[in-house]
């Protein structure tokens, strides 16, 4: 009986240390998307973001969209990075829950 | 094997993540009770006719008063009646309703006994800004399609105050019931609305009979009165007098009033009728049911272009020939570059400044329909003064503290918007085609035209968008795959030779 309270113990911890990575990844991803969409705004209020845009409008495609789905997946990746990185530190000092 | 499960063990965390992040920023959503909240809402409400809900219960539930003020409302929730009646509690909502076969004024905790009378015979409608009728079943007229409980002087139509943030405009105009609805929300005509570009409408929720419900009776008159206030953001505006010259981007604007003649079905073709306002008054085009037109205009100075405040005064008036009119008033964005045989109309408000929107109109002695047995309030009564008058249209008793709460929830670097977080790559589905305001350029440079339009046309454009988008995003992670499973030796010249 013991054994089986053990292994569920072990689910638990693993469930908590995903649900951990998953939130701080989700917290780096709000927080480094924020921090681009500052460029964003800079970028596309002011004259700069008006050259941008016509030259887009010569373009077949709409470049500020393409850019921005690209800018989207970079934000996604580095809070992915900085996530795992944090994770991994967290987890080298506190191994116990391991 | 190991990269196969080391790419698998990726995907999940991906794929956790995406469904993690989707489902927090809708759960936050509906907790911050935003235009998604709304949405089912209101929905749930407007389109069923046997729910035992209602608007009341609801927007109570949702919406206690103490926070109305104190938190931006989004739309449609506009269909308070308040009176001046000074007995009444201006923190409650007001209605006049039937009692013992008699209009009275309600009180919040009849309206809460009430609301689940559901009686699909006798009922008391209006419009929404969509023009759908909307029942609430808490009222029911004793005496069938008698006028009872019509408007008497001096009685309060009020909407709530409507904030629109740029970001996520695209849920808060429209009616969603397919999905194309949600990625490309329409107006009221079946138009599309394009992104960040947005129209504003309402309609004066008059209540007759069920025949002529929402309409007003040919030859009658209201007065009414809206305001643009701008919240958080400024409205920078150029204002000169001329049509044209009213936008925060130097491009056209009207405020075009029209009135919907249903009867005749002149609906969607050309079933308006307008009079465009301008900057000075009314500037009339065809018929001209909206007359004595004022703008007020609210500066921080009078010698800078920043406006915090416009004010309308006008009325409108029934015209004798068409019988039951729909009054509805519209804020279109006018690209005056379009050719004028068929206007394109914009709405107004694409940037992502908030705007607060807070309508209110009071009924005068011509529209008064004999039979009502309501208390008259004084005529002549102040609107300004009048009890419910900050609670009823949404504006702060103190402004100048709330204001300030309000500028920094709205601004505040650290007030993030959970909204869907690849939003950015989903855009790339929606209007590609739109052109393009360059104000700062076409200044430099002496333009008449302050916009610049693709050269390709949106059926191209609209195309190869998305697939080049797709076609990043895979080249992005594709290259976080590669480097996640790398060991060093994949990226020495070995490693090209031979496979791992």
């Amino acid at each position: 009986m013991s054994g089986v309270a053990t292994q569920l113990f072990s689910v638990f911890l693993k469930i908590a240390k995903f649900s951990a990575l998953l939130f701080v990844t989700y917290t780096f991803m709000t927080a480094v998307n924020t921090i681009i969409s500052f460029i964003g705004v800079v970028a596309s209020n002011s004259i700069i973001g008006e050259v941008f845009g016509i030259i887009s409008a010569c373009l077949p495609f709409n470049a500020l969209a393409v850019f921005g789905a690209i800018s989207n997946v970079i934000s996604a990746i580095l809070a992915f990075l900085l996530a795992r990185k944090i994770f991994n530190l967290y987890k080298e000092n506190f191994a116990v829950i391991g | 094997m190991k990269g196969i499960k080391k790419c698998f063990g990726l995907f999940l965390v991906l794929a956790t993540m995406l469904g993690l992040s989707l489902s927090v920023s809708f759960g936050v959503n509906a907790l911050r009770h935003d235009y998604d909240t709304l949405k089912v809402v209101s929905d749930d409400y407007f389109y069923s006719s046997s729910s035992a809900y209602t608007l009341n219960s609801l927007y109570q539930t949702e919406y206690p008063q103490s926070n109305a003020l104190s938190q931006p409302i989004p739309v449609r929730m506009y269909n308070r009646l308040n009176t001046v009646n000074p007995t009444l509690n201006p923190n409650y909502w007001n209605y006049r309703t039937w009692q013992n076969g008699e209009c009275k004024y309600s009180n919040d905790s009849y309206r809460q006994s009430n609301v689940r009378s559901v009686n699909t015979t006798n009922t008391v409608s209006w419009f929404n800004n969509w023009d759908y009728m909307v029942t609430d079943y808490g009222y029911p007229p004793t005496s069938g399609t008698t006028y009872n409980c019509n408007p008497v002087p001096g009685d309060w139509y009020s909407w709530d105050s409507i904030y629109m943030y740029g970001v996520s405009k695209e849920w808060g105009v429209g009616r969603y019931s397919t999905l194309d609805d949600v990625f490309n929300p329409k107006d009221s005509f079946g138009n599309y609305f394009t992104n960040l570009k947005y129209m504003y409408s309402f309609s004066l929720p008059l209540v007759y009979n069920e025949a002529t419900v929402g309409k007003l009776t040919p030859g009658r008159e209201i007065q009414f009165s809206f305001r643009l206030q701008s919240a958080g953001t400024f409205l920078s505006s150029d204002i000169e007098g001329n049509l044209s010259q009213f936008d925060i981007n130097h491009l056209g604007v009207s405020f075009r009033l029209y009135a919907i003649d249903e009867d005749n079905s002149q609906y969607s073709s050309n079933g308006y009728f307008s009079s465009v306002i301008n900057n000075s008054g009314v500037t009339p085009s065809g018929a001209n049911w909206f007359s004595d037109c004022s703008m007020t205009k609210n500066q921080i100075q009078p010698d800078q272009e920043l406006i915090t405040e416009l004010i309308f005064n006008c009325k409108f008036t029934s015209p004798t020939t068409l019988s039951h009119v729909h009054p509805n008033i519209s804020f279109y964005y006018h690209d005056p570059n379009e050719s004028s045989t068929r206007t394109r109309l914009y709405p107004i408000w694409y940037n992502e400044s908030p705007v607060r929107f807070g309508a209110s109109y009071i009924v005068t002695d011509n529209d008064w329909t004999p039979g009502a047995s309501a208390s008259i309030p004084p005529s002549g009564a102040d609107l300004e003064s009048a009890p419910g008058y900050a609670s009823t249209i949404g504006y702060d008793d103190d402004g100048e503290s709330n204001g300030g709460d309000l500028y920094n929830q709205l601004t505040s670097m650290f007030s993030f918007n959970f909204t869907n977080p690849f939003g950015a790559y989903f855009a790339s589905f929606r209007d590609n085609s739109s052109c393009v305001n360059i104000p700062i350029l076409a200044d430099m440079i002496h333009a008449e035209q302050t916009t610049y339009c693709p050269w390709f046309d949106s059926a191209t454009r609209d195309i190869v968008t998305p697939i080049l988008s797709t076609v990043a995003v895979m080249l992005c992670f594709g290259f976080l795959v590669r480097w996640l499973k790398s060991t060093n030796s994949d990226f020495s010249p070995e490693a090209s030779k031979g496979g791992d």
